[in-house]
């Protein structure tokens, strides 16, 4: 598993953060901050404006007004340090159908941000496929997988992962018990290796209560 | 391999895998271009005065018609979020795409044309021009096309509407390129045509990824 | 200059200043207008070759004029929405469009009944002509997408990207067109320098030129404002006026 070479304390905080969609605002005022070893859960009704809060901390989308700062530099001054450090795992998978799940483990450990860190390949493609569970299924289509096993294949993300800051939108979404039980010990490694984490779910999802700060919109 | 590569080679992979659909476009082409003999006249005189033009427009209608796929499987399925999400610039990896959505689609359009200009009496003279000119113009109908299909990613009438946005941008290429292959016609030189068009190609290439990584953040 | 800019852009600033401005710019437009039409239609001379029809270029020509300019105006405010996020910028983007759309629908449409009694036609592909139809396609195409968002905001940017992405094709449509024109020797409906005009055609002229500018920045602001009323009304100082008026 890949371990942290840093030691670095991290901050990703939010200030006055305000939506606006159309006729109203989806949230105003948000404010919080993070630091490494930090876990914040997202909670809301559906259409509370989960997705684009994380968004919105993404920097995929901006705020009406507010600022979203990583290590106090906000993030659309400084994009470059931020997003080496931040791995987003959105609603819809990232997998692509027609490609054969070797072929998108490939993509998913090509592209991954702290490539460009140039840290060595800690893991090969076949041990990602072993841990995800899809070591029988490498020649098969994404698109043929079931739902669940889709969302192993985008999930893959975080095991190779050297990125300090994770914001999953709904992570566990049609995964089986077991395998939720992985992810749980993965995010509960990241955490301890002074990661930061920001999630939305709506299924219960265990990790350390010391850790976990919970947002309500 | 440097990521610019890699994507554009994915692409092009991805491409193949849907390759029944690439053929829409040249079948789209095919049709039309057989439909003025139909509704104008077939005769020749006529056809072959007005042929450079018929080809080019059907040309430029059928790129648009094939713009869609650029970015809406990856917007759809949140590879694109991820592209945009890579620390870096991310012009070289849309530039990247748009080449390969033109070797998938407009260099097979290139290859079919010089058989249309067959059915349009356009004479042999005409054949390398008419080459030249789409090599040279096809590139930039893909790229003023992914602008328009960048701007419209996130919209329900995206598709419509971003052909409206773009067809007048194409007025130029369509102009230079119809006047070059009628010089041909006649014999007059040909080369200041091609210079303008490959400025043109230039500053596209140039400038046009810019503004598509801009619009598809927009989108995001 | 970034402090210009947001002092100059900030919504309920920007309502004042533009309001008075607005006031005086209308002001200035009646007068200018009722100058240069007197002096364009009744006192100019009839123009040797095309008699009394000519004075329909003291709408046409400026209005031509100023659907290029608005485009400019259109295009940097589109720059200042895009870098600075200027609220203001945006409405001004969207109002620009509609408003250059409106001065080159004028302008097409005085081209054709000018084109009319001199060619026998309406429509005349000439380059001038042609690159209107062109620029209203621009326009149209902005509208089209500013529209097309549900979030104004978005569209703002949209809409800017293509403006900015327009106003570097204009120069080169321009040309292409004027080159296929020459190519196939269309008449040219707007040309009024051979022989050159005397002073009695120029000095209406100009002072239409200056009457649709003025009317051009009356209108914007005009309309900006209430724009700008209606995006801002959750906030105080719009619930301030509106207390106000009641």
């Amino acid at each position: 598993m890949p371990s942290s070479k840093n030691t670095q304390v991290h901050t990703l905080s939010a200030r006055n953060l305000s939506c606006e969609r159309g006729r109203g605002s989806l949230f105003k005022q948000v404010s919080f901050s993070l630091e490494s070893g930090q876990a914040m859960i997202v909670t809301g009704v559906n259409g509370a404006g989960k997705t684009s809060l994380l968004k919105i901390i993404t920097g995929l989308s901006r705020a009406s007004e507010g600022q979203v700062s990583w290590d106090a530099k906000d993030i659309h001054q400084h994009p470059e340090t931020y997003q080496k450090q931040l791995l987003y795992i959105g609603h819809r998978a990232a997998v692509k159908a027609e490609l054969t799940v070797r072929e998108n483990l490939q993509l998913i450990m090509r592209l991954r941000p702290s490539q460009w860190q140039a840290t060595e390949m800690t893991m090969g493609l076949v041990e990602l496929a072993e841990i995800i569970g899809l070591r029988n299924r490498l020649s098969v289509p994404c698109g043929r997988l079931s739902a669940g096993q889709q969302r192993r294949v985008a999930l893959a993300r975080l095991f190779i992962s050297h990125e300090k800051c994770w914001i999953l939108d709904e992570p566990l979404t049609a995964l089986d018990v077991s395998f939720i039980e992985v992810i749980e010990k993965r995010i509960a490694e990241h955490l301890n290796n002074a990661g930061i984490l920001m999630l939305t779910t709506h299924r219960g999802i265990r990790i350390d209560d010391a850790r976990v700060i919970t947002l309500k919109l | 391999m440097h990521l610019f590569l890699f994507i554009l080679q994915r692409d092009l992979k991805l491409a193949i895998r849907n390759r029944r659909e690439l053929a829409n476009p040249l079948v789209f082409f095919i049709i039309v271009v057989s439909l003025f003999p139909l509704g104008v006249s077939p005769d020749r005189a006529l056809l072959s005065e007005i042929a450079p033009g018929i080809i080019w427009v059907t040309a430029l209608l059928a790129t648009l018609m094939s713009m869609d796929s650029m970015f809406r499987s990856d917007y759809e399925d949140g590879t694109l979020e991820q592209l945009l999400l890579l620390p870096g610039s991310k012009v070289l990896l849309i530039l990247a795409k748009i080449i390969a959505h033109w070797l998938s689609v407009g260099v097979p359009l290139i290859i079919i044309a010089p058989i249309m200009s067959l059915l349009l009496y356009m004479p042999e003279q005409t054949l390398p021009s008419l080459l030249i000119t789409l090599i040279i113009s096809t590139p930039i109908l893909s790229l003023l096309g992914s602008l328009g299909v960048a701007l419209t990613l996130s919209l329900k009438s995206g598709g419509i509407l971003s052909s409206l946005l773009i067809l007048p941008f194409y007025i130029p290429v369509l102009i230079f390129s119809t006047m070059a292959i009628s010089a041909a016609a006649d014999y007059l030189p040909v080369s200041g045509y091609y210079a303008l068009l490959g400025a043109l190609l230039i500053m596209s290439v140039l400038l046009i990824p810019f503004a598509v990584v801009a619009a598809l953040k927009v989108s995001n | 200059m970034m402090q210009f800019i947001h002092k100059y852009g900030s919504p309920k600033y920007f309502y004042e200043w533009s309001g008075r401005w607005a006031k005086i710019l209308t002001w200035a437009t009646l007068v200018l207008m009722a100058a240069g039409l007197y002096q364009g239609l009744f006192v100019s001379p009839p123009d040797y070759q095309q008699s009394e029809t000519v004075r329909i270029m003291y709408i046409h020509v400026p209005s031509a004029w100023l659907s290029m300019f608005t485009y400019m105006v259109m295009a940097t405010s589109g720059i200042v929405a895009l870098v600075w996020r200027i609220k203001v910028a945006e409405i001004v983007v969207g109002q620009c469009a509609i408003i250059g759309a409106s001065f080159t629908v004028l302008a097409l449409v005085t081209g054709m009944l000018w084109g009319k009694p001199m060619w026998g036609a309406y429509w005349v592909w000439d380059a001038r002509l042609t690159s209107e139809l062109v620029l209203l396609f621009l326009y149209v195409g902005v509208i089209a997408i500013y529209s097309a968002y549900e979030d104004p905001r978005t569209g703002a940017k949209a809409a800017s990207i293509l403006a900015i992405v327009g106003v570097v094709n204009i120069p080169i449509i321009h040309y292409s067109v004027e080159w296929w024109n020459t190519l196939h020797q269309g008449p040219t409906v707007t040309k009024f320098d051979s022989p050159s005009a005397p002073a009695s055609m120029l000095i209406p002229l100009f002072i239409m030129f200056f009457a649709f500018k003025t009317y051009f920045f009356a209108i914007l602001f005009a309309r900006s404002r209430n724009e700008l009323l209606m995006r801002e009304r959750e906030s105080s100082w719009v619930q301030q006026i509106t207390k106000e008026l009641k």
